[in-house]
C-alpha cells in the first residue's frame, strides 16, 4: 500500500444537453480528512462525486489520484479500476448476498477464510459483528448503511465517497450511525467526500467544506471560518439561516461598529444577542429547544431577528435588550440576493 | 464473446448427439443406415393404429424398415417441397383426391407404370398416367333425422337448397378438404353459376354457423339442433359402433343416406389414395408396397378401424358399414376435385360460407 | 498510462445482443419479406378484397373482448388474493396460475364440447327444462366472443402474475394514507392500488395478448376466422405460402400495435415502489358477504377456467377408453424438444437482458427484436425458416430441421423469457452495478457475480414459462418437425381434426399434466417469495 494520495478535481466540467451540471470546478480531497459537499439539490454535488468515482466523464478538466490522472476529456480509468469506495443513499446491498459476503465482494487477492476475517473485522468495527450472516432484508436501515460502509472501506480503497449516506435513515439512529461511520472512515486515512445537503451535517463532521450552486465550488475551507465568513450570500444560505436587514434602519452605535449606514447587510441569528447594545419591541417568540428565537421590530418596517440563550425565562416581556456580533454580519454588496 | 463461443459449440454438439442418439422411433439408427437394409418412408395424412400394424405387416414379410411421418396434407405438402429431391419420403397417402392433386400439380410425384395396379384399380380410382392410386373409397352424404325426413327427400344435392330446409342444415366450414372437393364436383356438374346459388341457399338453410367437424353435426341432429348434415359416411359408422352408449344412441336416432347431383349422375364418392414421390427411387418397391396395401389383407386393416369402404365392392367390408346404402359412384374424374378446388373456396366465400 | 483506456468500448454483452437480435428477427424478417416481394398469387386479389378484413375485425375483436375479460376478473381477483383474508385466499392465490398449464386449443376441445348442443351443460339445461334443443339460447364456443372466451381462459394467468406481483410489492402506507384521506375499500383499488399495478399489468397483458394473436389451434378447432387461420387457410386451400405471409404482415402489425400501446402505458405510468425495504402489507380482513363474494369469484374462474375443461377431458378419455399405445415416444420428442428450445430461448433472454441493461441504445432494439418474434404465429416463423432453408439451399434433414425447429422457438419465445428477467431488474436497487464497480468488478465479473445471481429467481421462472410454451407450441412444430418426432401437441392435433376426439384427450391430458409440474412450481415460488422477500 502506497503512501494515501489526495484526489484531486482540476477545473472539470459536465454537462447534460443543455444544462451545465457540473462548471469548472476544482477541489482536492486531502488524505485522512473529510471533505463535506455541501449544496442544494440540484447543485451538482452528485455529478462531482460521480465525477470522482468515474460514473461520469468530464466534458473538460481533469480528476487526479496524486499526480496520476484518472480522467480527462478523452480518457478515463474505469469505475471498476480506481479504487474508489463508494457509498449511495440507498445502500446498494447486494440481496443475494449476506453481510459478510457484501462486504467480502471487492477484497482481492486473499484466500476465502482470510478474506472472511477481513471481512468480519470490518462488520466489527462498524458495531455489527453479530450480523454477518444476515441478508440485507434483515438489516435495519442503519445496519445497512454501516454495512454498505464497510463493504466500500474493506478493499482498502484509495479513496471514498459517500452520496448522502445519511439521509435515508431515521433521524433517531442517524447520529450513531454517522459517529461509527465516521470513525470507520478516520481510521482508513484516505480522502473521503461527503456530499450532503445537510448543513450541520457537513459542520459537524467535516474536515474541510467545499459548497457548490449551480455546478460552481463557490467557496472550500474549515468549517470554521467557511461558515463564520462565508464569501458569497449563496454559500451563507448553504450553511444556515441568515437574515437581511437595511443597514440604514439600525442604531448609530451598530453602524459605527459594522462600519456602514446603508445597504443591505446579512446575519446569522445568532449575530444578535442578549446584552446591553439596544432595546427594540419584541413582536413573536419562538422556543426551539435550547435557544429562543425573537422577533424584533427596528422600525414600522425592518425587522431583526435573534436567536439567543435567555438566562431567564422573558416571559410577556415586551422590550428586549441585545448586542450585536459584527463577526457575523456580512456585506456582499447590493444586488447579491 | 470468447468465452461464449466453445459455449455454443458445446450445445451444437449436445444437440447433435441427442438428435442422433434419441430419434424417438428409430432407437437403433445405424441399423437404418446399413446399405443392405431397405427403407421405405411414407407422408401419410392417416393417423390410425391401425395403419402401423397393417406396415409392421409388411417389415415382416418383407424385411422392408418402414418410417412414417404424420400430419395435415398441407404440411406434408410444404414439407415435401422444401425438402426437394433430398426427401426421404417415397409414397404420399393423402384422405382425398383434392389433397393427392394437389402433390401432382406442385410436381412432387412421378408416374408409376405398373399393370398389376392399373388391373386392380378400376380407372375412377387412379391417375391416368400412374401419378396417384386409390387405396379406399369414402361417401360424402346426407345425414338427417328420419323423425323429420326420408332418404328420398335427399336424392339430390339440390334438395338441400329447398326452402323447406329453412334452418334444418348443421354443417362444417367451407375450408374443410371434404366440403372443397363436394363443391368442386358440384361446379363441374352443375357450372360454377349454379354451383353459388346453391351454396348461397345452404347458407340461408343453416340452423347454425359452420362449427366443429362432421361428428360434431350428427351429434348436434341429435340434440335436436338441426335435422340435416352433410358428413361423411365413416364419422356416422364410427358413431354408430362406437364403445360409448352415449354414440351409440346418437347414431341410432339418425340415417343416412347419399344423395346423386342430377337424378341417375352418381354420388360424390371420394378416396384416400398413395402417390410416388419425385425423390423416390426404388419404384419396384413402392409398387410392391401398394399391391400390398391393395391386398385383402392391406384393405382389411386400412378400413377396419376408419370405417371408409374397401376399393373394390368384392372385398369385404368393415364391422358397421353394411348400414351405408347402396349407391352408384358418379364417373366425373378425380383430378377434378383438386382442379376446382380454389374456384370451390372462392364460391363459398362468395356465398358467405365461413 | 497504464491502465487508463478509452471511452466508447463496445460492451461486452452488445456483440452477443446484436447476434441474438439477428437470430430472433430473420425467420420473422424473411417471411415478411418474402410476403412483401413475392408476388402474390392469383388469390391474394380475393383474399384482399373477400377476407382480409373481415379476419382483421375478427382478430381485433377477439383480441379486445379476450383483453376485457383477461381485466374484468382476473385483475380483481389478484387484488383479493393479496389484499384481503378470505376462505380459500392461500389455495387460490396459486391455484389461479393453473390454466397456465392448457394451450388454448385444447381448453378449445373441452369447452367447445361441454358447450356444445349434445354436451353435458345443454342436456342438463334440457332435461331440466324440457325445452328442445332449439327453443332457447345458449352461448356458442364455436364463435368469435366463444375464441375470445377460450383464450381469455388460458392466458388471464399472465395478468393474473404480473397484476398479484405488483399489488402485493405496493406498500401499505399509500393505501394507509388512503385510507386516512377517507377512500373506501373500492376507492381504494380504483384509486391508488389499480393506477400503480397498471404498467405491471399492461406487460402482462401485453404479453397475453400476442399470445392471444399468434393462436392458431384454438381459432382453427373452432372455426373462427381470426387472421392466424387465414394465414394456414391461404396456405392449405389456396397452396399459396406466399399470401400466407403477406396475410402475417396485418397481424404481426396487430400485435405490433398491441405492444407499442403497452410500451407507451408503461412509460408514462413508470411509479413502481422501488424503496429498499421490501414489506408485505398486512391483509385486511372481510365481512362475511364480501367474503363469500370474493371465494365465490375464485371459485368460479378457477372452476370455468380449469377444473371443468380438465375433468371433462378426464372423463372423455375414461367414457371411450382410450388407449395410451404409443404415447411414449410422443413424450419422449415433447421433452427433448422443449428441453433445449427452454435452455436456448434462456441464454437469448439472458442476452438481452443483460444488453438491455448495460446498454441503453440496445434496449429498444432487443424489445423489438423479442417482440417481433412473439407476435408472429409460429406458422409464419416456420414458413420463414421453410424459404431460409429454400435461399441457402440445405436439404430439410433430421438434425436440420430440429435446429430449425429449436430457432424457432427462441425466435418465438425470447420474449417470455425476457419479461420475467427483466421484472426481476426492475427490482433492485439502481446503484448495485456502480458499487460493484467501486469493488473492482468489471463488465464480465459483474455479470457473473451480480447479474446472473440475482436473476436467478426471475431464471427460475423464466425457464419455466419457456418450458411450458414450447411444450404447447403446435403449428412450427407441425411444419418442422422430423419424422418420428411427433410431439404430443403435434399429435392431439391430429387427432382431434381428424374428429377423433377420444384419441385426442390422452395426449391433451399428457400436455396439462406436462405443463402443470412447472406452473405448479412457479405458483410455489410465487408465494413464497411474496412470503419472503
Amino acid at each position: 500500500m502506497s503512501e494515501p494520495q489526495s484526489l484531486i478535481a482540476e477545473g472539470v466540467s459536465r454537462r447534460f444537453r443543455a444544462q451545465v451540471a457540473v462548471n469548472q470546478a476544482s477541489l482536492e480531497l486531502m488524505p485522512g480528512k473529510i471533505t463535506a459537499l455541501v449544496g442544494p439539490s440540484g447543485s451538482g454535488k452528485s455529478t462531482l462525486l460521480r465525477l470522482f468515482a468515474g460514473l461520469e466523464r468530464p466534458d473538460t478538466g481533469r480528476i487526479l489520484s496524486g499526480d496520476r490522472v484518472l480522467s480527462d476529456a478523452r480518457t478515463a480509468l474505469p469505475v471498476e479500476k480506481r479504487k474508489i469506495g463508494l457509498v449511495f443513499q440507498d445502500f446498494a446491498l447486494f440481496p443475494h448476498l449476506s453481510a459478510v459476503q457484501n462486504v467480502m465482494f471487492g477484497i482481492r487477492g486473499l484466500n476465502k477464510p482470510d478474506q472472511r476475517a477481513a471481512a468480519e473485522a470490518w462488520l466489527d468495527r462498524v458495531g455489527l459483528h453479530h450480523k454477518c450472516d444476515a441478508y440485507p432484508h434483515q438489516l435495519s436501515g442503519g445496519e445497512q448503511q454501516r454495512t454498505a460502509i464497510a463493504r466500500a472501506l474493506a478493499p482498502r480503497p484509495v479513496a471514498i465517497l459517500l452520496d448522502e449516506p445519511f439521509s435515508g435513515l431515521d433521524p433517531s439512529m442517524r447520529d450513531q450511525v454517522r459517529e461509527v461511520a465516521i470513525a470507520a472512515i478516520k481510521t482508513a486515512n484516505i480522502p473521503a467526500l461527503l456530499v450532503t445537503h445537510d448543513a450541520s451535517e457537513a459542520l459537524v463532521h467535516s474536515d474541510e467544506i467545499a459548497v457548490i450552486d449551480t455546478g460552481k465550488i463557490l467557496q472550500t475551507g474549515a468549517p470554521e471560518s467557511v461558515y463564520r465568513a462565508p464569501a458569497t450570500l449563496a454559500v451563507a444560505k448553504a450553511l444556515g439561516p441568515v437574515h437581511s436587514v437595511n443597514a440604514a434602519a439600525l442604531p448609530d452605535a451598530w453602524q459605527r461598529q459594522l462600519q456602514t449606514a446603508s445597504g443591505t447587510l446579512w446575519y446569522r441569528p445568532e449575530a444578535v444577542q442578549l446584552g446591553d447594545g439596544a432595546e427594540f419591541p419584541i413582536i413573536r417568540t419562538r422556543l426551539a429547544g435550547p435557544i429562543t428565537e425573537y422577533e424584533l421590530a427596528l422600525s414600522d418596517t425592518e425587522r431583526l431577528f435573534a436567536a439567543c440563550q435567555p438566562g431567564t425565562v422573558l416571559r410577556n416581556a415586551e422590550m428586549l435588550a441585545v448586542r450585536i456580533n459584527p463577526d457575523l454580519f456580512y456585506d456582499f454588496g447590493d444586488g447579491s440576493i | 464473446m470468447i468465452k461464449r463461443t466453445p459455449l455454443f459449440a458445446g450445445l451444437s454438439l449436445l444437440i447433435g448427439t441427442v438428435v442422433a442418439c434419441s430419434n424417438p422411433t428409430d432407437p437403433d439408427s445405424s441399423e437404418a443406415a446399413s446399405p443392405e437394409q431397405r427403407v421405405l418412408t411414407l407422408y401419410s395424412s392417416r393417423h390410425y393404429d391401425s395403419d402401423k400394424t397393417l406396415y409392421e405387416l409388411f417389415e415382416n414379410e418383407t424385411g422392408v424398415d418402414i418410417q412414417v411421418r404424420e400430419s395435415g396434407a398441407s404440411q406434408l405438402l410444404e414439407t415435401l417441397r422444401s425438402e426437394g429431391d433430398q426427401s426421404p419420403a417415397d409414397l404420399v397417402i393423402a384422405a382425398d383426391a383434392g389433397s393427392l392433386w394437389r402433390f401432382k400439380d406442385a410436381g412432387l410425384t412421378q408416374p408409376l407404370q405398373s399393370e398389376a395396379l392399373a388391373a386392380a384399380i378400376p380407372a375412377t380410382f387412379r391417375e391416368s398416367s400412374g401419378h396417384w392410386f386409390g387405396l379406399a373409397r369414402r361417401l360424402r352424404g346426407v345425414a338427417y333425422d328420419p323423425s323429420r325426413w326420408a332418404a328420398e327427400d335427399f336424392a339430390q344435392w339440390g334438395a338441400l337448397a329447398s326452402e323447406d330446409k329453412a334452418g334444418e342444415i348443421c354443417v362444417r366450414a367451407s375450408s374443410n378438404i371434404y366440403n372443397l372437393s363436394l363443391m368442386a364436383e358440384v361446379i363441374e356438374r352443375l357450372g360454377a353459376d349454379a354451383a353459388q346459388s346453391w351454396a348461397t341457399a345452404i347458407v340461408g338453410n343453416m340452423a347454425r354457423s359452420p362449427q366443429g367437424g362432421d361428428t360434431d353435426q350428427i351429434r348436434a341432429i341429435a340434440a335436436g339442433e338441426c335435422s340435416i348434415a352433410i358428413v361423411n359416411h365413416y364419422y356416422w359408422i364410427r358413431l354408430a359402433t362406437s364403445a360409448s352408449a352415449n354414440d351409440q344412441n346418437v347414431a341410432a336416432s339418425t340415417a343416412f343416406t347419399v344423395p346423386e347431383f342430377t337424378e341417375g349422375s352418381g354420388s360424390h364418392v371420394n378416396i384416400t389414395g398413395v402417390a410416388v414421390t419425385t425423390a423416390a427411387d426404388d419404384l419396384a418397391l413402392a409398387e410392391e408396397f401398394i399391391a400390398f396395401l391393395l391386398s385383402e389383407q392391406g384393405q382389411s386393416y386400412l378400413t377396419t378401424e376408419t370405417k371408409e369402404l374397401p376399393l373394390l365392392d368384392t372385398s369385404p367390408a368393415p364391422a358397421g358399414v353394411e348400414q351405408v346404402p347402396a349407391f352408384v359412384a358418379s364417373d366425373t374424374p378425380l383430378d377434378v376435385f383438386g382442379e376446382n378446388q380454389a374456384e370451390a373456396q372462392r364460391l363459398f366465400d362468395l356465398a358467405g360460407w365461413n | 498510462m497504464r491502465g487508463v483506456i478509452s471511452w466508447r468500448l463496445p460492451s461486452a454483452t452488445a456483440l452477443p445482443a446484436l447476434l441474438v437480435i439477428f437470430m430472433v428477427t430473420l425467420p420473422v424478417c424473411t417471411a415478411l419479406f418474402a410476403g412483401l416481394t413475392v408476388g402474390g398469387g392469383s388469390t391474394w386479389d380475393h383474399i384482399f378484397t373477400n377476407r382480409l378484413l373481415p379476419y382483421t375485425a375478427t382478430t381485433i375483436f377477439v383480441l379486445v373482448l379476450s383483453a376485457l375479460l383477461m381485466l374484468a376478473f382476473p385483475v380483481p381477483a389478484a387484488w383479493l388474493v393479496s389484499r384481503y383474508e378470505f376462505p380459500g385466499r392461500r389455495f387460490f392465490s396459486w391455484a389461479l396460475i393453473l390454466p397456465l398449464a392448457m394451450p388454448g386449443y385444447v381448453m378449445a376441445y373441452a369447452w367447445a364440447d361441454l358447450a356444445a348442443s349434445p354436451g353435458p351443460l345443454q342436456s342438463a339445461l334440457r332435461d331440466a327444462t324440457g325445452w328442445s334443443a332449439r327453443d332457447y339460447w345458449f352461448p356458442n364456443v364455436s364463435s368469435a366472443p366463444g375464441l375470445a372466451f377460450v383464450l381469455a381462459s388460458t392466458l388471464f394467468p399472465y395478468v393474473y402474475i404480473t397484476a398479484r406481483t405488483a399489488f402485493s410489492m405496493q406498500t401499505s402506507t399509500t393505501l394507509d394514507a388512503a385510507k386516512s384521506l377517507g377512500a373506501n375499500a373500492w376507492e381504494r383499488f380504483w384509486r391508488v392500488g389499480l393506477p400503480v399495478a397498471i404498467p405491471a399489468i399492461c406487460g402482462g397483458l401485453c404479453l397475453a395478448l400476442m399470445e392471444a394473436a399468434a393462436d392458431y389451434g384454438a381459432a382453427d378447432f373452432l372455426g373462427v376466422q381470426t387472421l392466424g387461420v387465414g394465414i394456414i387457410r391461404s396456405w392449405n386451400s389456396f397452396g399459396e405460402p406466399n399470401t400466407a405471409a403477406r396475410l402475417a404482415l396485418a397481424l404481426i402489425m396487430i400485435a405490433g400495435a398491441f405492444f407499442f400501446a403497452a410500451q407507451y402505458l408503461q412509460g408514462r405510468g413508470g411509479t413502481q415502489h422501488t424503496g429498499s425495504k421490501w414489506q408485505t402489507p398486512k391483509r385486511g380482513r372481510l365481512s362475511a358477504r364480501h367474503s363469500a363474494i370474493a371465494t365465490l369469484l375464485c371459485t368460479l374462474l378457477l372452476l370455468i377456467c380449469f377444473f371443468a375443461p380438465v375433468s371433462r377431458l378426464i372423463w372423455l378419455s375414461l367414457e371411450t377408453r382410450a388407449s395410451a399405445a404409443d404415447l411414449v415416444p410422443l413424450l419422449r420428442a415433447t421433452l427433448i424438444l422443449s428441453s433445449l428450445g427452454t435452455g436456448f430461448a434462456l441464454i437469448a433472454a439472458f442476452v438481452f437482458t443483460l444488453a438491455a441493461k448495460n446498454d441503453g441504445g440496445l434496449r429498444f432494439g432487443t424489445r423489438l427484436a423479442a417482440a417481433a418474434g412473439y407476435a408472429a404465429p409460429g406458422a409464419v416463423l416456420g414458413l420463414g425458416a421453410v424459404y431460409i432453408l429454400r435461399e441457402t439451399g440445405q436439404a430439410l434433414s433430421a438434425s436440420i430441421a430440429i435446429l430449425l425447429l429449436l430457432w424457432i422457438y427462441v425466435s418465438r419465445f425470447t420474449s417470455a423469457g425476457v419479461e420475467p428477467l427483466n421484472a426481476t431488474l426492475d427490482r433492485l436497487p439502481r446503484n448495485l452495478d456502480n458499487a460493484a464497480r467501486s469493488l473492482g468488478s468489471g463488465r464480465l465479473a459483474r455479470i457473473w457475480r451480480i447479474d446472473l445471481p440475482l436473476l436467478a429467481p426471475g431464471t427460475f421462472a423464466a425457464a419455466l414459462i419457456l418450458f411450458v410454451e414450447i411444450l404447447k407450441e403446435l403449428p412450427a412444430t407441425l411444419m418442422l418437425r422430423p419424422t418420428g418426432w411427433d410431439t404430443l401437441a403435434v399429435r392431439a392435433h391430429a387427432y382431434a381434426s381428424d374428429e377423433r376426439f377420444a384419441q385426442a384427450m390422452l395426449p391433451s391430458l399428457l400436455i396439462v399434466l406436462a405443463g402443470l409440474a412447472p406452473v405448479l412450481l412457479l405458483s410455489w415460488r410465487l408465494s413464497h417469495s411474496e412470503r419472503q422477500p
